[in-house]
């Protein structure tokens, strides 16, 4: 058995390209595609404690995160799609009418 | 903006390494059987947690409605 640190570093790498992809690009399907990759981050962190405290809370609570990601990225993939029909880009500098 | 990621995960890395971690991780079985509240992960999901799956399950079709909805409508018309 990898000891716990393994998987935490794991999870934090996995954050920090999440967050870096979500800070730096402008296009919305990859900056979707980074906050799905910080949402795995949180999973990976979920299952690392669940299995080393020999819970299965944690694994349940995964599942559920993972349900919740997937709705998430439907929604937001449609989004997306009608937002380049209206405006024929999805450019996220260039997308400004949600601003007030 | 790098710089400030990485450094980011530096100090979370580095926090995690210095942690004693006393135990070792667990074989959690998927469904256990010799107890009907055994500590599996289908006696949990569909014991004490069955709630939150009726809920995520409306949530997923609220979802999928939505999604179908926005798709195939014609661009704010």
């Amino acid at each position: 058995m990898i000891p716990p640190s393994y998987e935490l570093t794991l999870s934090a790498a996995l954050f920090a390209i999440g967050l870096f992809g979500v800070l730096t690009r402008k296009n919305a399907i990859i900056v979707l595609m980074s906050v799905e990759i910080i949402l795995n981050a949180a999973v990976l962190n979920l299952v690392a404690f669940a299995s080393y405290s020999n819970d299965p809370s944690g694994q349940v609570f995964a599942l559920l995160a993972i349900a919740i990601a997937a709705g998430e990225a439907a929604v937001g993939l449609a989004i997306f799609m009608n937002v380049y029909r209206t405006h024929g880009t999805i450019d996220l500098d260039k997308v400004g009418f949600l601003r007030w | 903006m790098l710089l400030g990621v990485a450094l980011l995960f530096v100090v979370v890395a580095e926090s995690v390494s210095f942690v004693t971690w006393n135990g070792q991780l667990h074989d959690i079985p998927a469904y256990n059987n010799t107890n009907a509240s055994g500590s599996g992960v289908a006696n949990s999901l569909f014991g004490s947690y069955s709630f939150a799956v009726i809920l995520i399950g409306l949530l997923l079709a609220a979802a999928m409605i939505g999604g179908i909805y926005l798709a195939k409508s014609e661009g704010g018309k």
